[in-house]
């Protein structure tokens, strides 16, 4: 441990240390996927390859993290205590994603209000009883749902493809293949994000976080090779 | 090293006071402007209160439908313009609550004005870490009249015809001078002392005309309007189109 000396202001967290990239979701017929990547970086540095930052938090709903990453840790244990309280008693009640939602910002938001954030923006997505449910919330406390959302530089990347090509008509392949391509384009992007990603999703069947999969890339454009006009160096 | 961060701390003016120059460290802002406009208009026996759904960070639209205006009563409306969302939230929440323990303590709603009241309470009760609210209540007063109360953001009240609060205030409220107030127009009849002296179809014309001009010019404001008309038989709701880009 780090000694403090006792006239030392107390300090807290205001700037994230390991950091998890985008977190993208959208809504579709039958259910809600996210997906994230699998690194979790130290400034430049991916510190650590293989981190999960999606997790199911009830039989019906999951989060999906951006922001730091002992902060996000922190908010699955508030959770799970949550969970555990609800189970204990035991009348076969369970909270919805709404209401999982609206917990998780009334605790960021008084983070916030102590200066003490949760250094996280994240996603919520539940299906239950036939209706997709997909929330977002943030350091601030900042609370809304949308069809599609994404956190971080996907914001300005993904966001857009999915504004585009988003229909309320999308089967589970579609809203794969969308979310393969979204995370694609933040991959060659966003230089902490990794070509290793997960997807997961809720639908009436429970909730399903595969394997991680790995995006193929495609650097053989003529550009890519030759370079730019002016430098020849490859950027342009 | 600690005794190299604590002078950096008292530089900064974060957690000691120094009056030496130096370097500003980053200090983080509780704070995020997700901005919006939202205004109102009262007449004779109606009022009518909108508020562009757009949610922005910075450049980025988060989101192009999240609602401003919180019904509060029957008779009452809240709508919360150039704001940080998280706080309005907040407000909206803490102020439904209080609504029920009203209800349920003497039996009955509260009058618009009192609701005013309350709102201004409740953010003067932030005075030291202010939420980061611009705040309109429009709605009947007890005589059935149109009423219209601003806030700033500590809390500070006053009853009005028309207002605008938020990004696009700067661009809307000349326009509602110029149209409805007529203060300084030495040539032009003045409106009556409590509301404006336009019908309900003008006013809903005038709203909609100003939130399309706000967006030709203000990044903040655009998607969807929503267009709340408060009259003796409730809340209205009417919702119009603005410019997605």
């Amino acid at each position: 441990m780090f000694a403090q000396p006792a006239d030392d202001p107390r300090k807290n967290t205001l700037r994230p240390m390991v950091t998890g990239t985008s977190a993208i979701g959208i809504k579709y017929k039958g259910g809600v996927m996210v997906a994230t990547d699998t690194i979790a970086c130290y400034g430049n540095w991916i510190r650590y390859k293989d981190v999960q930052r999606i997790h199911a938090v009830s039989k019906d709903t999951l989060i999906a993290m951006n922001g730091e990453m002992s902060d996000y840790q922190k908010v699955l244990q508030i959770l799970e205590q949550k969970r555990l309280a609800e189970y204990c008693v035991d009348d076969g009640s369970t909270q919805t994603s709404a209401e999982l939602h609206s917990y998780l910002t009334r605790v960021m938001y008084q983070k916030r209000c102590k200066f003490d954030p949760l250094w996280n923006m994240l996603l919520v997505g539940g299906f239950r009883n036939g209706e997709a449910y997909l929330g977002y919330t943030d350091l601030y406390g900042t609370h809304f749902e949308d069809n599609f959302l994404a956190t971080g530089l996907g914001m300005y990347m993904a966001l857009p493809l999915m504004r585009n090509q988003w229909t309320p008509e999308m089967s589970e392949a579609d809203a794969r293949a969308l979310l393969q391509m979204a995370l694609k384009i933040c991959y060659y992007r966003d230089t902490r994000a990794s070509n290793k990603v997960q997807i997961a999703r809720v639908d009436a069947s429970g909730v399903h976080i595969d394997e991680p999969i790995t995006l193929q890339g495609e650097w053989n454009h003529a550009r890519f090779v030759e370079g730019g006009a002016k430098s020849g160096d490859g950027g342009w | 090293m600690e005794t190299m961060s604590r002078d950096v701390a008292a530089m900064s003016g974060y957690g000691a006071s120094s009056a030496a120059a130096g370097p500003t460290m980053h200090q983080w802002s509780p704070y995020v402007m997700n901005s919006g406009t939202v205004m109102a208009i009262c007449g004779k026996d109606f009022a009518v209160i909108a508020g562009d759904t757009r949610m922005s960070v910075g450049y980025q639209i988060q989101s192009r439908n999240v609602g401003k205006l919180l019904k509060v009563t029957d008779k009452a409306v809240l709508g919360t313009g150039g704001h940080c969302q998280a706080d309005t939230l907040n407000l909206q929440k803490l102020l439904r609550a209080r609504m029920v323990q009203y209800e349920h303590q003497n039996g009955k709603t509260p009058k618009t004005s009192a609701v005013a009241q309350l709102v201004s309470q409740m953010l003067y009760g932030r005075r030291f870490f202010p939420l980061l609210t611009k705040n309109i209540v429009a709605g009947l007063d007890e005589d059935g009249v149109g009423c219209v109360y601003t806030f700033d953001v500590v809390g500070c009240l006053e009853r009005v015809r028309v207002a605008c609060d938020g990004s696009a205030e700067e661009l809307i409220q000349p326009v509602l001078d110029n149209l409805l107030e007529r203060q300084h127009q030495q040539d032009k009849p003045k409106p009556p002392p409590l509301h404006v002296d336009l019908s309900r179809e003008d006013v809903v014309n005038i709203v909609k005309d100003a939130f399309t001009s706000a967006g030709e010019r203000d990044i903040t404001t655009g998607d969807h309007v929503d267009i709340w008309v408060i009259d003796a038989s409730g809340v209205h709701q009417e919702k119009f189109d603005l410019k997605y880009d």
